[in-house]
């Protein structure tokens, strides 16, 4: 998949199978369908957004710098089906 | 990214919380993990308390609970207990001895989609299930099994806690899950409890370590019970024993709210408070208790090719069997591989 650079946050939804908490490291997902954890390394590249009734968001800054390794973990969620598109 | 931890620190919450939310039984299995725990804990939890805990739990962002005791379903109020978690998006586990199951009770767990099931069995027969369990218990938790399984609970296993008394028949345990389209799920046996009394009757000997985890490595599908966040198949493969969790990813909360870093290590030494007198999250970040077990070091085991998966094992055991925290796991599969090279044929 490929993002276009922008200073805007690029928004994902995190699937309603999923919960997700801020670490030191990053964030830390759940699978409540097969109770895995996926250990997402991202310091503050991605934030998570609570929105009303539970539901959260991840904003991922696609700054040049940080582009590529942005990218690659927004595939790797996207494609463990942990988030939405945006 | 991956499934296991990517910093030494520990994580500012628990991942799991095991809650031995009673210690009330209606079985004595011969090895008990709780069985001083019962003898000691006086109170339990009210229902206004244990609401006020899950409220906690929601706000430290915990993602699941595992329900153990005692036998949980002996509690009237656990279903109550059951959806207040739900009500909060937390998953929940509840480990059962599957003897005081009634069809009632079936059908108001068959619609809480956040629940997971757990149900011992100690045996394929009942010569092997009920010299651990009690006699006629091995009946009682097939019937237990078949409500369940007509009910379609979709998360649902048999825990079966590997000793002599049940090796042998480990594949015919698998053959009864797949009957009753559940998982199967083998859990270690540990010296903790009244396990520490029948320790020397009911343990694996090495060869029968290497043999189970030679099985596991062949059988993907079958779940260890150490752990409900599961590991990846590649350590599986690789190791046989897991990373251990305890105050790094998890604690154990008894009935009386004490909490411990895990069910296996409930010392008076390894207590970190109770969460009627401070807050779990005070206990889970500032507990010396918590702070001492994340400080172990195996230092014999630091040259291993497989320590960045381990770290030495199982504590818990290490401790029993040796009287020391930082200690091998006794159990170590490539420790025995190395001092006994007739093992490594069969791993």
């Amino acid at each position: 998949m490929v993002f276009a650079v922008s200073t805007e946050p690029a928004i994902y939804t995190v699937s309603p199978s999923a919960r997700v908490r801020k670490e030191a490291f990053g964030l830390l997902f759940y699978n409540t369908e097969d109770s895995r954890l996926t250990f997402v390394k991202s310091g503050d590249l991605l934030q998570i957004k609570a929105l009303p009734h539970g539901a959260k968001r991840i904003a991922a800054r696609l700054e040049p710098e940080t582009q590529t390794r942005v990218t690659k973990l927004l595939d790797h969620l996207l494609k463990k089906r942990l988030i939405g598109g945006s | 990214m991956g499934h296991r931890p990517v910093t030494g620190d520990p994580l500012r919450a628990p991942v799991n919380v095991t809650w031995e939310i009673t210690a009330q039984c209606n079985l004595q299995c011969r090895h008990c993990l709780s069985a001083e725990m019962r003898k000691a804990v006086a109170a339990e939890l009210n229902f206004e308390q244990c609401r006020a805990f899950i409220d906690e739990l929601d706000r430290m962002e915990v993602f699941q609970i595992n329900f153990g005791g005692g036998e949980p379903f002996l509690r009237n109020d656990l279903c109550d207990i059951l959806d207040y978690a739900h009500s909060k998006g937390i998953t929940t586990c509840v480990s059962t001895n599957g003897t005081v199951l009634d069809k009632n009770l079936v059908k108001r767990l068959g619609g809480m989609k956040l629940l997971r099931l757990q149900v011992s069995l100690d045996g394929a027969t009942a010569a092997a299930n009920d010299a651990i369990r009690g006699p006629g218990t091995h009946e009682r938790i097939l019937e237990g099994l078949a409500i369940l399984s007509k009910q379609g609970i979709p998360h649902l296993s048999i825990n079966t806690v590997v000793t002599r008394a049940n090796f042998g028949e480990i594949e015919q345990l698998c053959e009864i899950s797949a009957r009753y389209g559940v998982n199967t799920r083998l859990s270690r046996f540990r010296p903790s409890g009244d396990a520490k009394r029948v320790w020397q009757e009911l343990h694996l000997d090495n060869s029968q370590l290497a043999w189970l985890s030679n099985f596991l490595s062949a059988h993907h599908e079958v779940a260890t019970g150490d752990s409900f966040f599961s590991i990846t198949k590649e350590d599986r493969r690789a190791l046989g024993i897991n990373m251990c969790g305890a105050a790094r990813m998890t604690c154990s909360v008894l009935p009386d709210g004490s909490v411990y870093p895990c069910a296996f290590l409930c010392d008076d030494q390894f207590k970190g408070g109770n969460i009627l007198n401070e807050s779990l999250n005070e206990i889970w970040l500032h507990s010396a208790a918590f702070d001492a077990l994340r400080a172990i070091r195996v230092e014999a085991c630091e040259n291993c090719e497989r320590f960045a998966l381990c770290h030495g094992g199982c504590p818990a055991v290490a401790y029993f069997l040796t009287k020391s925290l930082n200690q091998p796991d006794p159990e170590c599969i490539a420790s025995f591989q190395r001092e006994a090279p007739r093992h490594a044929g069969t791993v």
